[in-house]
């Protein structure tokens, strides 16, 4: 019993958002380069793992009574689901990589030299697909009460008020971004990022087969993206953040009384009061000069400064439009983590914070 | 044609047969989960439910066939039927005649139908041919003539068919007479046997109704049942009751009666169920403990169509809660009453827990919490005992003092608790530090609650081991109380105002004071119980009104409380202690007797706190900081002694601790209450309150319980300073007392309904209203029995005669403006000398008499204010009342003067002296008293001198007696006053008269002592005014409440 409660406490401080966050950055940017977890063996090892730890959590009562509410049984469907073809597109992937090392062709590249009829090859299987998901959705429906709450009251909200579990994600990016960022901006631009990919990825290989080493760098962006980016925030907006949008270890109870302090301090304030020792400039652009030049230098510069080093092979494959807006994409996805880490090292509010104009980032 | 085979096998990605057999099994499996899709969708609780009632009411409906089926298949239908047989045989004689009749109807019928169908066609050709006339007449003049002639044509021939007509049904009218006359004897029997059998049919045809037959299981049949099922969900719509879903307010309809189908019928009460699963064993396991098949228990209150709260109209949600359109057991929100029912529902219903119902149904104990949002402007409620008791205990306790409630804020009650501001000259300090400690150490049963020494102050661990942390806080805790209490005391002394208390003139007789406590009156609202654990009872009796008297001595002074009883509102002129107008001698008696009840040693005893300087200091620091910087704080602390600094931070402790909320405080007369208010409390939202780190159940109830029984509860595992801890006093409540406040506190709801299902008081009803709470706020029902409530201090009178008399047709009776005097002033030993029990001054403003006043009227729809003083009558009349008076020897209880009064040894004996009748009493009342006192007042001493005959008529004694010889004298007397013996007979006869001629006679006795007819001669006799339905009115205070107002 001791042991149990003391792995359960182990593993309530590590979700907290800086170390899950962290873990999840290594260990899944770590994993995809390891090979032997995209076998067979490593794919029933890892859903043993998945399954059985999840499946054992069940028997605490604090888990059990987030994770079985009606409107989050799906986020623990949606943990397998994204887990099992995360493992099957790397399995896939590093079976033709070994393939095409052998020279031998890729699996997709054989089974496509031969040709078949859309019935019943094709069209069948959809059907049998089409049964058995009805089936699914029935049992489910029976099964499950829909999570229908109390009538919406505009002078007293749920606490938590929880976005829809697609949104979680975004709702986790305003913990750390002035709302019209991540609730406007960064949405639109994950749209059009996310259209924009056919115009700026023109590499053709890849194209109708599963592989890594031809890929490194778009499959671990992607990688990035979703899963890390995106799934786990979801999961952790799910199953980790409580009243007050308090974060609660997954087998911590959910008190609504947990007080969390929110000392957080401006980019400005950091340089003119603490290094400086001066009163903060009245005027804005004085004030916040710092924090403007250095997202500057962040969206400007460093795209030019990579272009010579460390992404010379793309920008000279892409061109110098493609290669400026891919990497703006790319410094921007990545400006997610970092204003994390800023925050939770530094307790860092904004870089840029000019509330005259409500302009913060 | 066969098709060619392919010139090559063709090439498949997929092993097709595999493919085929995961068709199949999914195919399976999706047929077998769409069936389970429609059986789960078919099968409903309600539905068995509401088999399982068609069942018991057929079973019902059985008993009712048999019972009609004795009566149908009797005796009395055997005489009938041998009827039938003789008037068959006789109708054989004229077997002829009647072929004959009947042919000629036959013959007839065709004529007939031809006749009236020609008149008809004529009536139709005659209509239209006149309109057309008129129309030309209007339009076309010329054509007019030629149309006129049509129409009189027409008119004509409409004429002669209408007399062939009438002749065809004259002959027929005639043959059907003649017919009746040979077969009316065979119709009579026939008819007389189908009334017999009447009931026996249709409750044969209800049985057939509530059949579950093959058309019954298939009409109910899944999928089938979509056409018209026989078992469906049964609602009512309320549009006076609303779901209030915050963006509008949607009407309520309520389905409760799809499960509680006999909620609205009587006939399956607890009883009658249980009779009849006594007769049919096999229906007890059906029907299980069965309260879903039971008739609400109240359905002349409730529910029934007869009731003043149908369900129609108010449905059941609108009080009990409950989601309305709800149609299971869970979703509806039914709350289990305890645990033990809580595991026995989820076993058996699947019941779980619902956080997202905001209105679950209150648990049964509790249901009387739904009356009182369209309730609250009334003052008691005698049709919800609990929620009564509930509000008579926030009422007595003060709740409203500190949490505002709407509802009683208008009731403009008085603070509960003693004024304070001169509290120096009635008590010690030391008194009052050992009150102010531990107020239930001096009297068990006070309603003064403790406010120090709390858990959260010296245990703040609760049922826990405490820490070393928790060990030092509780130390520090009770030096904080320590000096709390100081500091209040030291507060409250320094600003009591001066107040002499004058020796008293003189000494007392124990013994005589304490037999005069008890006889005065004094225990109507008042008790001496020196017990340890007196109980307090702020329900059940009105004598707890007052103080528990116990240990007074010890409290107060001879002097103060001779001083006291001898006029209560000279020491505190807003005080509710009556004026019992004692004499001097009287007062020094019960003041002597009442000095020599001493508190226990054990109050006595109790050490003093000891005040620690830098606690205090801290206590006062926090106070200065409020408004002052840290530095001019501790510059004002460093200038004050230690007594300054108590007077200061017990002023800050009084508004912090809100003290004035009960008491009045100098320096405190407008502070505004300081707890949360509680006007809406009932539907305030669950994640509102503040469970703390306690595990309880989240809903309402249990919150309210928690609190109430231990007010600091919530403060458990905080480690706050104590300024931050929770506030509110403990009451010291036992269970049922919690029961009664959380009905209370449950009971403040918002009205989610239209003005219209609200209870509007206007007009008589809200002067009623005022006159009970002038009631309720004097506690008259210590004494007295008012509105069939109340006398608690008649338990206390060895003979009920010797207690105050109970108040019942007050109205009728007396008339105001004598009550208003008598309310005002009331004198002692005028009407009933033999009491020794006074009725007290209570010092009414002219406003409350008047409410009062009119109370009494409206209670009885008497007239109100004004009364014809002044009657005439018959000399004659009441010449014979006299003698009435002296037949009937009501002299010998009731005197009719002082002398005859005085006359009198035992006092005990006697009836109210009538020379008050004039002028108390209202005229058309005492005739309608002497006729029928028993029925005005049960159990009155006044002898029912006129009975009920046989036929349920009052009759005259003097009736019965009339020829008896030994009357004979009384008879010639009574002769010669109304001028004839058949005169006299007839008066002696009729009780009306008797009664009008005692009335007459008794009047003047209040004016002239009776010696001569008031008013002179009468020139003619005045009309009667007879007091409307005053039987009903007699019989009770229910009738009174229930029977619309007068318009």
């Amino acid at each position: 019993m001791f042991l149990i409660n003391a792995l359960k406490s182990v593993i309530n401080f590590l979700s907290a958002p800086q170390y899950l966050v962290t873990l999840m950055l290594i260990g899944v940017m770590a994993a995809i380069y390891w090979r032997p977890l995209w076998t067979r063996r490593g794919g029933v090892v890892l859903f043993a793992m998945l399954g059985g730890g999840i499946g054992l959590s069940y028997l605490d009562r604090n888990f059990a009574a987030v994770a079985t509410l009606p409107d989050n049984v799906p986020i623990i469907g949606m943990i397998f689901l994204v887990g099992f073809f995360f493992w099957y597109a790397m399995y896939r992937a590093y079976e033709n990589d070994r393939r095409v090392t052998a020279g031998m062709p890729t699996v997709e590249g054989q089974d496509s030299a031969q040709k078949v009829f859309s019935w019943p090859d094709l069209v069948y299987v959809e059907l049998i697909c089409l049964v058995v998901v009805m089936a699914i959705l029935i049992v489910w429906s029976i099964a499950l009460k829909a999570p229908l709450e109390e009538p919406a009251n505009p002078t007293d909200s749920p606490n938590p008020a929880k976005a829809p579990w697609y949104f979680l994600g975004l709702q986790e990016m305003l913990v750390y971004y002035d709302p019209w960022l991540a609730g406007v901006f960064f949405p639109a631009l994950i749209i059009v990022g996310l259209m924009a990919i056919p115009y700026i990825d023109t590499n053709p290989r890849g194209n109708g087969y599963f592989t890594f080493r031809e890929r490194k760098w778009e499959v671990s962006l992607f990688i990035l993206g979703f899963i890390v980016l995106w799934c786990s925030l979801i999961a952790l907006g799910t199953f980790l953040r409580g009243p007050n949008w308090n974060f609660f270890g997954p087998y911590e109870f959910w008190d609504v009384n947990k007080l969390v302090p929110l000392n957080n301090i401006n980019l400005s304030e950091i340089i003119w009061i603490k290094v400086f020792k001066k009163a903060l400039p009245n005027f804005w652009l004085f004030r916040e000069i710092f924090g403007l030049l250095l997202v500057g230098f962040y969206v400007l510069v460093l795209p030019l400064v990579f272009s010579k080093t460390l992404f010379r092979r793309f920008f000279e494959k892409m061109g110098m439009a493609r290669y400026l807006i891919a990497v703006n994409l790319v410094l921007i996805m990545v400006a997610l983590p970092i204003k994390m880490y800023l925050r939770w090292i530094f307790n860092l509010k904004y870089i840029v914070a000019i509330p005259e104009f409500a302009f913060n980032i | 044609m066969p098709r060619k085979p392919p010139a090559e096998p063709i090439d498949h990605h997929y092993n097709i047969p595999r493919l085929n057999r995961a068709f199949f099994w999914s195919a399976g499996i999706l047929t077998a989960v769409f069936l389970w899709m429609v059986l789960a969708d078919y099968k409903r609780d309600w539905k068995s439910i509401q088999q399982t009632f068609l069942r018991l009411d057929r079973d019902k409906t059985m008993e009712a066939v048999e019972k009609a089926r004795e009566k149908a298949y009797g005796e009395e239908r055997d005489k009938l039927r041998a009827q039938l047989v003789q008037a068959r045989q006789d109708e054989r004689a004229h077997r002829a005649t009647m072929a004959k009749l009947n042919a000629h109807l036959k013959e007839l019928d065709p004529k007939l139908y031809g006749a009236d169908q020609d008149a008809k066609f004529l009536k139709a050709s005659f209509d239209a041919a006149r309109y057309t006339y008129e129309d030309n007449l209007a339009n076309r003049p010329k054509s007019a003539p030629k149309a006129g002639r049509e129409v009189a044509d027409l008119e004509k021939k409409l004429d002669g068919a209408n007399l062939r007509l009438a002749k065809f049904k004259r002959d027929e009218a005639e043959t059907k007479a003649e017919l009746k006359r040979i077969t009316g004897k065979h119709d009579e029997a026939q008819a007389a046997i189908d009334k017999l059998s009447a009931d026996y049919k249709l409750a044969r045809q209800k049985v057939e109704t509530l059949k579950q037959d093959t058309l019954f299981k298939l009409r109910n049949s899944p999928i089938l049942d979509m056409v018209n099922p026989s078992l469906r969900v049964q609602q009512v719509q309320l549009p006076e009751h609303f779901n209030d879903v915050n963006f509008m307010r949607i009407p309520r309809v309520d389905r409760c009666g799809t499960c509680h189908m006999a909620a609205d019928r009587k006939g399956f009460e607890k009883a009658s169920l249980d009779e009849l699963t006594t007769r049919y064993p096999k229906l007890k396991k059906v029907i299980g403990d069965g309260v879903v098949y039971e008739t609400h228990p109240r359905i002349n209150l409730m529910v029934g169509s007869e009731s003043p709260h149908p369900v129609g109209d108010f449905g059941c949600t609108p009080c009990h809660g409950g989601r309305d359109r709800a149609s299971s057991f869970w979703s509806a929100g039914h709350s289990p009453e305890t645990s033990k029912e809580e595991t026995r529902w989820k076993r058996k219903y699947d019941w779980e827990f619902d956080k997202f119902n905001e209105m679950p149904i209150l648990p049964i104990k509790y249901a009387d919490a739904g009356c009182y949002r369209c309730h609250a402007d009334e003052t008691n409620f005698p049709e919800a005992p609990r929620l009564d008791a509930a509000m008579r205990m926030v009422e007595s306790l003060g709740c409203w003092g500190c949490h505002r409630i709407e509802g009683l804020e208008k009731q403009n009650l008085p603070r509960v608790g003693p004024s304070l501001e001169k509290v120096s000259s009635k008590v010690s300090k030391e008194w009052t530090t050992r009150w102010v400690m531990a107020p239930d150490t001096f009297r068990a049963n006070t309603k003064m609650p403790s406010f120090f020494y709390q858990e959260n102050f010296v245990n703040v661990s609760g049922d826990k081991k405490p820490t070393k942390a928790q060990q030092d806080m509780n130390v520090r805790g009770k030096l904080e109380n320590d000096a709390m209490v100081n500091s209040v005391v030291a507060y409250l002394f320094e600003k009591s105002h001066p107040a002499p208390v004058p020796a008293a003139p003189g000494s007392g007789d124990a013994a005589r004071g304490e037999k005069l406590l008890a006889s005065r009156g004094c225990y109507g609202c008042h008790q001496v119980d020196p017990r340890a654990d007196a109980p307090r009872d702020l329900t059940g009796t009105y004598r707890q009104f007052g103080p528990n008297l116990a240990g007074i001595g010890s409290k107060a002074s001879k002097d103060w409380i001779y001083q006291w009883i001898s006029d209560p509102k000279r020491w505190n002129p807003e005080t509710k202690m009556p004026n019992l107008r004692l004499s001097q001698q009287d007062a020094l008696d019960i003041a002597e007797y009442l000095s020599t009840l001493k508190s226990s040693p054990h109050f006595e005893q109790a050490a003093l706190p000891q005040t620690d300087p830098r606690i205090l200091d801290d206590i006062a620091f926090y106070f200065e900081t409020a408004t002052k910087t840290r530095f001019d704080a501790r510059a004002d602390l460093d200038r004050m002694d230690l007594h300054a600094k108590e007077v200061y931070t017990g002023e800050k402790l009084i508004a912090h601790y809100g003290c004035f909320a009960c008491h009045r405080i100098p320096g405190f007369e407008e502070a505004k209450p300081i707890g949360t208010e509680l006007t809406e409390e009932g539907s305030k939202a669950v994640h509102r309150l503040d469970f703390g780190f306690l595990h309880l159940p989240h809903t309402r109830q249990d919150w309210f319980r928690t609190k109430l029984h231990n007010p600091r509860i919530f403060d458990r595992d905080r480690a706050r300073g104590w300024e931050e801890r929770l506030r509110m006093p403990n009451f010291r409540f036992r269970d049922d007392e919690l029961d009664n406040v959380v009905t209370a506190v449950l009971g403040f709801q918002k009205l989610n309904a239209s003005a219209a299902a609200k209870k509007e008081l206007s007009g008589e009803r809200a002067s009623i209203e005022r006159g009970r709470r002038i009631v309720k706020d004097h506690n008259c029902q210590g004494c007295h029995v008012i509105e069939g409530f109340g006398g608690s201090i008649r338990s206390l009178a060895a003979d009920p005669s010797l207690a105050p008399p109970v108040i019942q047709g007050e109205g009728a009776k007396v008339q105001s403006d004598w009550l208003f005097s008598f309310l005002k002033a009331p004198k002692t030993g005028q009407i009933r000398p033999w009491l020794e029990v006074h009725m007290p001054t209570f010092g009414f403003t002219d406003a409350e008499l008047n409410d009062l006043t009119r109370y009494f009227a409206y209670l009885d729809r008497a007239a109100y204010p004004f009364l014809t003083s002044e009657y005439a009558t018959e000399p004659a009349r009441w010449a014979a009342g006299r003698k009435v008076f002296e037949v009937l020897r009501c002299r010998q209880c009731h005197p009719r003067s002082e002398q005859e009064m005085n006359a009198v040894e035992d006092k005990s004996s006697l009836a109210p002296n009538l020379q008050m009748a004039a002028k108390r009493l209202r005229h058309d009342w005492i005739n309608d008293w002497i006729r029928r006192p028993d029925e005005w007042m049960p159990g009155t001493r006044m002898p029912t001198n006129f009975p009920k005959g046989d036929t349920g008529v009052r009759t005259s004694p003097l009736g019965a007696m009339v020829d008896a010889p030994a009357f004979a004298k009384d008879r010639a007397e009574f002769a010669q006053i109304l001028g004839g013996d058949d005169a006299a007979k007839k008066f002696l006869e009729d009780p009306d008269a008797v009664t009008r001629a005692l009335r007459d006679y008794v009047w003047s006795i209040g004016i002239n002592g009776g010696t001569a007819p008031a008013g002179g001669p009468a020139p003619a006799a005045p009309p009667e005014t007879k007091p409307a339905a005053a039987g009903a009115r007699a019989s009770g205070r229910a009738s009174s409440r229930t029977a619309p107002a007068a318009p």
